[in-house]
């Protein structure tokens, strides 16, 4: 009976997607913010803490799609829909480990509500597009 | 009960004359503008970047008309230490066999040492390339490597100042390493050039230490101009932080047209210098040619609306360095507040950050516009 009951659980571990994900995928500790669109769910965190303005940054950030960790690659951006513009630098992101990622050089030059931009790349799909603002005092 | 009246009323009253006090938004805007001085860091692509020997050799060389051409010629005459660093003349003139005329207005050199890029343009992203660049150029001091390298052979007393900064005899050293290690040594002697703490300063740490009555020393036109700035003027939007610059590029709705059929590209004009300049933070004669620094700079974009845009100026001393705006076409304070009252909104690019717009001030609001510049 105690045999059967494991052979059951076991098997229920290996279809449950979601719990297969969360296994694969821990999330990022000390996250700033969660995104979460189409299977996929988004941590990231600031380096400092609060980006500042007119001084560059970095972004730490665990991607999980449906899956498991996100292996497609990872796009960063940001830009202030309200003033039209972009950042005036693009940031080099590189992959630190299974669904990992860490972009650097990221600047916002004026204070104000940026739009932090980030995308699932996929192969043979649209990339997922998960967006965020972040407001400098 | 007539007495008890009139003071209650007179307590009342007190708080409507006097300046009302700022929103938590408005504090942390000003707040935002300090504290002053930033942390001094050295700069990594120079290797003798604060050191007492180097800025000797850079303020001898700042001086120094023979790296000129012509001998008429140096740093310190456009950026005449009398005048804050920077050129009283609408434009600079370097006079010549014939006269010269630059077309962008003399920029003042105090806090240079902070800029991420350099000259109005940006056309390099490092102080010693940004030395080395006027040094060479035609329409300035016209100089080749081949002068600069025998000025600091050929005199001793530069030879010992340099002996001193480098670690070595010049003689033997190439000719263009000798440039870069000039550029860097005038570097050096710019980085020493950081602003002394103003009125806006004291006002700003009154604020921020919540010291009512340094705040209320401050004058209250400035303080109104103070709410302008961060508030419906929007100017902190580019003139941010402790300098009053995010350092990058905007239109400023300032006509980029100089004569009928010359035309000033700005940052376009920089970002195509920069590629091409051997000077940059990432380049051959960088001594930290991999830092983040170099890094973040190598990614800048070019991009549609750099087309005659400017570097945002830093406002601290500004009311020393007249004239203004990159062309030098706006006289006083007074005229650069009434060209953002009255923006033409026509001038500025179709493709452009969606910032300005004309402010539409009142004679009263430019008057506390003014007032709180000339405390930076």
């Amino acid at each position: 009976m105690g045999a059967r009951r494991l052979l059951i659980g076991a098997v229920a571990l290996a279809v449950w997607p979601g719990v297969a994900a969360a296994t694969d995928c821990p999330p990022l500790q000390d996250a700033a913010g969660r995104l979460e669109k189409a299977g996929y769910r988004l941590d990231y965190r600031f380096e400092p803490a609060r980006p500042p303005v007119g001084a560059p940054f970095s972004v730490e950030v665990a991607l999980c799609g449906p899956g498991g960790p996100g292996t497609g690659g990872l796009d960063v951006d940001a830009d202030m829909p309200a003033h039209r513009h972009a950042m005036n630098y693009r940031p080099e992101v590189r992959q630190v480990g299974p669904g990992r990622y860490r972009a650097e050089g990221l600047l916002f030059h004026m204070p104000g509500a940026w739009r932090l931009r980030f995308a699932a790349v996929r192969a043979g799909a649209p990339p997922v597009r998960l967006d965020t603002t972040v407001t400098t005092p | 009960m007539r007495a008890a009246l009139f003071i209650a009323l007179a307590l009342a009253w007190t708080p409507l004359v006097a300046a009302p006090a700022f929103t938590t938004a408005e504090r942390q805007a000003i707040l935002a503008h300090g504290p002053w001085p930033p942390p001094l860091e050295p700069d990594p692509s120079n290797r003798v970047s604060g050191q007492p020997a180097a800025i000797a050799l850079g303020d001898a060389l700042f001086h120094d008309f023979r790296l000129s051409r012509t001998g008429d010629a140096a740093c310190a005459y456009c950026h005449d230490p009398a005048k804050d660093f920077a050129g009283s003349d609408t434009i600079a003139r370097v006079v010549r066999v014939k006269t010269r005329t630059l077309y962008r207005n003399t920029q003042s050199l105090w806090n240079v040492r902070f800029n991420r890029w350099f000259g109005w343009a940006g056309a390099v992203d490092t102080l010693w390339g940004a030395s080395i660049r006027p040094i060479l150029a035609h329409d300035e001091m016209d100089a080749d490597p081949e002068r600069i390298a025998r000025l600091l052979t050929d005199d001793a007393w530069l030879a010992g100042l340099y002996a001193r900064a480098f670690g070595r005899d010049p003689v033997g050293v190439a000719r263009d390493a000798l440039v870069v290690d000039a550029g860097k040594a005038l570097a050096a002697y710019q980085e020493t050039l950081v602003s002394p703490r103003s009125a806006f300063d004291a006002f700003r740490d009154a604020l921020a230490a919540g010291d009512a009555a340094g705040v209320a020393a401050y004058p209250a036109a400035a303080r109104r101009g103070a709410r302008l700035f961060v508030g419906e003027g929007r100017c902190n939007l580019c003139h941010a932080g402790q300098r009053f610059t995010h350092g990058e590029f905007e239109d400023a709705g300032v006509p980029y047209f100089i004569r009928p059929g010359l035309v000033d590209p700005g940052r376009h004009g920089g970002l195509k210098a920069f590629k091409a300049s051997p000077y940059r933070r990432d380049g051959a004669h960088s001594d930290a040619p991999d830092s983040p620094a170099a890094r973040l700079t190598a990614n800048v974009r070019m991009q549609h609306r750099d087309w005659g845009a400017f570097r945002v100026p830093s406002l601290r001393r500004v009311a020393r360095t007249p004239p203004y705006m990159h062309d030098g076409s706006l006289a006083t304070l007074e005229d650069v507040a009434r060209h953002y009252s009255e923006l033409d909104e026509e001038r500025l690019h179709a493709d452009g950050a969606a910032i300005l717009r004309p402010l539409k001030l009142t004679q009263a609001e430019i008057d506390d516009l003014v007032a709180f510049l000339k405390t930076l």
